[in-house]
């Protein structure tokens, strides 16, 4: 007979919860869900490599859709086939982790007969000598395997699940009748929905874009795309280093200055002082970066109209005047000076709203208690303004990728070194050739699966650190 | 648990595919009938050409500017073709955005015509998405009427591109030259240097720079927006430096070679550190935009300047006159350097092209009655150039104010200057409309030393391999141009650079434009 | 901000301090724009800075006033920030609202559906088509509805929401009153800072659009003031003028003017930021 860690009681059979203390007692075994959808993702990756491989057209090798639509095969029943393969693994990485096992195994299967179906039609090739097996073949082979493997043991293990005592089930209210309690809720949030699965969801679609050479009509070239980032391109990879680094620090230095300048402010007690301080320092995020860099290649020029220079060489601190947009090693702090002066103003506005919503009787408590200004400035306003600062950052850290105007309009070919960023990059391609949707659309998916990282590490960290994250 | 269904999450949207698989497959079968339409349509040529109901055309929103009274014009033009037009006109500044998103939609939706850039059209014409207008153009009453200047021909025979096919054909129609840039100098820096015989060498002309430097103890003579131009024919802004150097791509004698890595190249970047070190070309020049140097040269502050021919030596020398920044400026007058020996000829681009698109229904028609009647000789040529600007009178043409504007107005949306086509010699009487001269004097001047100097930009061809490697290439190619320029690598150690990253690349490309 | 007799007896240095410091930063950030506006009346401005116009001029603010091509930009860009700020702030809160009801199943769901957005998107081209179909091309539609849901100013929205003290649900819900009545009669009177500031964003967003407009709408008709000033800065596509003005003098008072509307805006959000105090005054 099993016994209650927490209270000692004796359980009885098949018990969920403790009839004494309310403890969670049983823990439902864990199934080997990893297994099966390690298979499906291997699958699923076998999918994007060529099954049929051209040995001489090494370019092409990862196409065999257009193969087919070249040899006069009906182009878009293979596609949906491709498609249908594709949304079966994926609907079985879905159930197994909603455990259904029993599905999950339907869906391998259904996988299963549609690559060999395609397999089927595409067997006529292998008659040709030129023609050979593929290495997504085997992969998606294998991985199939493993899925159908992992779905079976979690169907023998899920067998053996002990049943539950339903007297003992739960001690919440039942899903469904939270659901009834929202009812109002879920019709609140029904315009957000269809606001965002149409302007968002519906042209996310295009995501697929990525895995298609897309210059004309899509033609399907698997990761092609992402090989390329991988490999050859090392400019590539120089502008993501410096994307990330411009896009963070400046984000950083950015926010910091914005906490400490909406500190400061309020601390002034004129109001009409504060408002003419607040409007003026806000005022720069209105002018397009067009006109700010125009501005500042003005104020920042060697020649004796540049007011910059001009200042510090009167003052003595440097020799000559310096080429300061032209030089890499003063380019970048040049560039987050701009950035902290454009837009410090506009990001204390949370930080002021958030703020004014501290009691006052707080801070007289404080008084009372004999704190110091630093004292009620680090016990008070910092831990009110917390919550502010780290959901703007992590927010903020979802657009760190696609740093572009900012950059394109001070760079110059001087300091391409050390500006060029992805979104430059990008449009560099626009200039010269065909402009390839699909790679520029692979160039977005990786931006976006980094910045998923990014966002989702620090919603990570916000929730062990302070039991929450920022949705 | 949220961490797996936001994996999942991203896992369903990359492969939320099934929904869209019907998509492609209808765009390809309107695409492929397009294609049959084309090819079963050239082969009738000889059947009266229909002339068609309507037309859709996008073009930008600088062709007639609203201020210009654009409506009037548009309305006058409809009358006059007989044809109902419909006008899509984006603005001009996010026109290139428009036009990428009009084409990546696909085949199916596209207008009629299409106005496109020069590089646009080659890219579009690659891809198959323009009708192939070379029989139509041939067999054109326009081409064989005489009226277009020799010049004319030569330029749509330059603007022929590389269809999907592979076959030099055209793809688009222009009632004027491209254009391209002159050098002007100012005669107070002329004078100041005590140069009276404008240089016809290289090192005459940099005799001259350095002495005017000196006269004027300026801190640089010559700028221009970068040191190399951000799209074809890039090194149209500073000829003189680069003179025979082409950094692209380009066919020499029938083969592609790779401009960037040829001596000519070695040279002009020598020539280009030589003249920026000496303090000749503007330390701050990758800085400058185009409206930088043109406010710069207002105020005096370098003295040569290679920029548009024809009316823009006209605004430049207005603007030095009326904003009147620096003594003498009222007198001030704008030199058109003829080519220097190394350079030659000025270089000419291929200018904007009116396309037809392949979801034209009725190409011939729109070719017959829109695009040959721009040069027409008659009254739709005389509408495209003067607009609604002007009067007629017992046979005397005279050009009105444009609205609320003291200026006159010189063209309408073809420059008299630029145009292809003369008048039809019984047009008007016989007699001279007397509208050719409504360009300024100067504008003339300009334009006289261009064209008789001048020769088609090298012509563009794109391959999948190109614009692989393109942004990495052009991302290497400026940034060696900017740091051998400005002293921070020598020409050898440009080159060798650009050999160790580019090398391969170029290679391949080279090999994708000679197969 | 609210003791006055306590101050007296402290340093009065910081005061005096901070207050310096910040006539310092505002005269800095001063400088740049003190450019634009000396421009912006002078009638010959040009390359260099000046401190005051050489030739002092209204020239280029009359004729935005008075061009019909310049004031009807204004006007729809006015339309469209009202509209989408309003329809906007609707959704956020709407959104906002759901989000901060713990105990409803899907809640997390929902929340990182809407936090996907933001990461991913489906590129110009498949939100072009999307446009398309929806037959929004060419009409301020294309504008103002995919703006208007903004997840980063619903995150924000909830993030305000959060501070309202839960006590004041329960005695709501005790009371009788309705998800809906709670909504509109304890969480909206409660948030005016936040709806002023995030109302604010999403005027901005609003009022600087540029890259829809340019895709979506081709109509000359239907232009807003970004996209016009674009015309004027990048492309000098000027209109002509009798008056003795400089490109650049237009170009600059074009700059001012799209500052102005918040200029003027922007002192009464801040009275609600300072009104917010109430959320705290009802803690505990």
């Amino acid at each position: 007979m099993a016994v209650c860690k927490a209270c000692n009681a004796e359980l009885p059979k098949n018990a969920k919860l403790c009839p004494q203390c309310g403890t969670k007692v049983y823990q439902p075994p864990k199934n080997i869900r990893i297994l099966a959808i390690v298979g499906a993702v291997i699958a699923i990756i076998g999918g994007l490599l060529p099954f049929i491989q051209n040995a001489e057209k090494v370019k092409d090798a990862y196409s065999y859709m257009s193969y087919l639509n070249n040899k006069g095969y009906e182009f878009a029943y293979h596609q949906i086939l491709w498609y249908l393969f594709m949304a079966a693994l994926v609907a079985t990485c879905i159930i197994v982790v909603l455990k259904k096992e029993v599905f999950s195994i339907i869906t391998t299967v259904i996988a299963g007969v549609i690559f060999a179906l395609t397999m089927k039609d595409l067997s006529t090739f292998l008659s040709s000598p030129e023609y050979k097996i593929g290495c997504g073949t085997y992969v998606v082979i294998a991985g199939l395997i493993i899925a159908v493997a992992g779905c079976f043991i979690d169907i023998l293990k899920y067998r053996k699940t002990i049943q539950y005592d339903t007297r003992y089930l739960t001690n919440n209210k039942s899903t469904w009748s939270r659901m009834v309690n929202h009812k109002w809720f879920y019709l609140m949030f029904l315009p957000v929905l269809v606001f965002i699965l149409i302007f968002n969801y519906w042209p996310m679609l295009g995501i697929r874009y990525a895995f298609t050479d897309y210059t004309k009509l899509p033609v399907y070239v698997g990761i092609k795309h992402f090989a390329k980032m991988a490999s050859k391109d090392t400019y590539f990879w120089m502008a993501f280093r410096n994307t990330l680094e411009l896009s963070i620090l400046k984000l950083i230095l950015n926010t910091f200055m914005a906490v400490v300048i909406s500190l400061l402010l309020h601390e002034i007690t004129n109001i009409h002082f504060k408002k003419t301080v607040q409007t003026i320092i806000y005022l720069p995020h209105f002018m397009s970066w067009v006109v700010v860099a125009s501005i500042f290649r003005m104020l920042l020029t060697t020649s004796e109209s540049g007011l910059v220079n001009q200042v510090l060489v009167s003052l003595n601190i440097i020799e000559e005047p310096i080429f300061w947009l032209g030089t890499t090693e003063t380019w970048r702090p040049v560039y987050y000076i701009v950035n902290v002066w454009k837009d410090t103003g506009w990001g204390t506005i949370l930080f002021l709203a958030t703020l004014s919503g501290i009691s006052p009787e707080l801070y007289e408590a404080a008084q009372i208690d004999g704190a110091n200004r630093w004292n009620r400035m680090c016990y008070i306003t910092l831990p009110a303004l917390a919550n502010t600062i780290i959901t703007v950052f992590i927010l903020n850290l979802a657009k760190v990728m696609n740093l572009f105007e900012s950059v394109f309009v001070m760079m110059n070919d001087a300091v391409i070194e050390v500006s060029n960023v992805i979104q430059t990059y990008i449009y560099t391609q626009s200039f010269t050739g065909v402009p390839n949707y699909g790679y520029t659309t692979a160039v977005g998916l990786f931006k976006s699966l980094v910045s998923c990282i990014l966002v989702l590490g620090c919603d990570y960290a916000s929730k062990k650190v302070r039991g929450r994250g920022i949705v | 648990m949220k961490k797996l269904v936001s994996l999942l999450l991203v896992l369903t949207l990359v492969f939320s595919l099934t929904a869209c698989g019907g998509d492609k497959g209808t765009t390809d079968a309107t695409t492929a009938a397009g294609n049959d339409a084309t090819t079963a349509a050239e082969t009738t040529t000889e059947v009266q050409v229909e002339k068609p109901a309507k037309i859709t055309i996008t073009c930008d929103g600088t062709v007639v500017k609203e201020d210009d009274n654009a409506q009037a014009f548009y309305d006058e033009l409809e009358a006059l073709l007989g044809i109902d037009l419909e006008f899509e006109r984006p603005d001009h500044s996010g026109y290139k955005d428009y036009i990428g998103t009009l084409f990546g939609a696909g085949a199916g939706s596209l207008p009629d015509v299409v106005l496109l850039s020069a590089d646009a059209y080659a890219t579009y014409a690659s891809l198959g998405y323009l009708w192939d207008m070379t029989d139509a153009w041939d067999n054109s009453e326009v081409k064989n009427s005489g009226r277009v200047s020799q010049m004319g021909l030569d330029l749509f025979e330059g603007s022929k591109v590389v269809g999907p096919d592979g076959e030099y054909r055209l793809y688009g129609f222009s009632a004027v030259q491209g254009n391209g840039c002159v050098t002007y100098i100012k005669q107070s820096w002329l004078d100041a240097a005590g140069v009276e015989k404008l240089p016809t060498t290289y090192a005459e002309y940099y005799d001259m720079l350095t002495k005017m430097k000196e006269a004027k103890n300026a801190e640089y003579v010559v700028s221009a927006a970068g040191l190399v131009g951000g799209e074809a024919p890039y090194i149209n802004y500073l000829p003189e430096f680069y003179q025979d150097a082409y950094p692209e791509f380009y066919e020499k004698d029938g083969v592609w070679v790779d401009g960037f890595a040829e001596d000519a190249m070695k040279d002009a970047l020598q020539r280009l550190q030589d003249a920026y070190t000496a303090g000749i070309i503007d330390p701050e020049i990758v800085n400058r935009s185009t409206s930088n140097c043109r406010d710069l040269f207002y105020e005096d502050k370098f003295g040569v300047f290679t920029y548009w021919a024809g009316k823009w030596c006209n605004t430049l020398t207005q603007n030095i006159v009326k904003k009147a920044l620096y003594e003498g400026s009222d007198k001030e007058v704008l030199v058109s350097l003829p080519p220097i020996a190394e350079v030659g000829t000025y270089l000419n681009r291929i200018a904007p092209q009116w396309c037809i698109t392949v979801d034209c229904e009725n190409p011939e028609g729109v070719f017959e009655y829109y695009l040959q009647k721009m040069l027409d000789g008659r009254d739709v040529q005389l509408l495209w150039e003067y607009g609604t600007h002007y009067t007629y009178e017992n046979g005397v043409f005279t050009l009105t104010a444009l609205e609320s504007n003291g200026n006159t107005a010189s063209y309408n949306h073809i420059d008299g200057l630029l145009k292809l086509g003369e008048y039809a010699s019984d047009f008007n009487g016989g007699k001279d409309i007397g509208l050719d001269v409504a360009s300024p004097a100067v504008a003339q001047e300009a334009q006289a030393v261009f064209n008789s100097a001048s020769r088609m930009a090298p012509s563009i061809k794109k391959t999948d391999t190109m614009n692989e490697y393109s942004a990495t290439i052009w991302t290497v190619r400026k940034s060696i141009i900017a740091d051998v320029a400005m002293g921070k690598m020598t020409v050898e150690e440009g080159m060798a650079k650009y050999e160790s990253e580019c090398g391969a690349m170029s290679e391949e490309i080279l090999d994708s434009l000679n197969k | 901000m609210s003791n006055t007799n306590k101050k007296k007896k402290k340093i009065k240095a910081f005061p005096i301090f901070n207050t310096i410091l910040f006539i310092i930063i505002a005269l800095i950030i001063m400088i740049p724009i003190w450019k634009v506006l000396v421009d912006s009346i002078d009638a010959a401005s040009g390359y260099g800075m000046s401190l005051w116009p050489n030739q002092f001029t209204l020239g280029g603010y009359k004729l935005i006033i008075t061009r019909d091509s310049l004031y009807r930009p204004f006007l729809i860009s006015c339309v469209i920030t009202v509209a989408g700020t309003f329809l906007g702030l609707l959704l956020s809160t709407l959104g906002a609202y759901v989000l901060i009801q713990w105990e409803m199943p899907g809640r997390s769901f929902f929340a990182y559906m809407l936090l996907f957005t933001m990461i991913f998107n489906g590129g110009m081209i498949p939100t072009y088509l999307v446009i398309r179909r929806l037959g929004m091309l060419n009409t301020l539609w294309a504008v103002i509805l995919p703006l208007s849901i903004n997840v980063y100013n619903l995150v924000l929205m909830r993030n305000f929401f959060e501070g309202i003290p839960s006590s004041l649900f329960e005695a709501a819900a005790i009371d009788g009153c309705s998800p809906m009545g709670t909504f509109f009669r304890i969480v909206l009177p409660l948030s005016k800072a936040a709806l002023a500031s995030i109302g604010l964003m999403f005027a901005v967003t609003f009022w600087n659009d540029y890259t829809n407009i340019k895709i979506y709408v081709t109509k000359n008709s239907l232009y807003n003031f970004q996209m016009k000033l674009r015309g004027l800065i990048v492309d000098n596509d000027l209109p002509t003028t009798n008056d003795k003005i400089s490109d650049n003098t237009i170009k600059n008072a074009a700059i001012i003017v799209a500052i102005i509307p918040f200029m003027i805006i922007y002192p009464f959000c801040q009275d609600y930021f300072v009104q917010g105090v109430n959320v705290g005054a009802v803690k505990e």
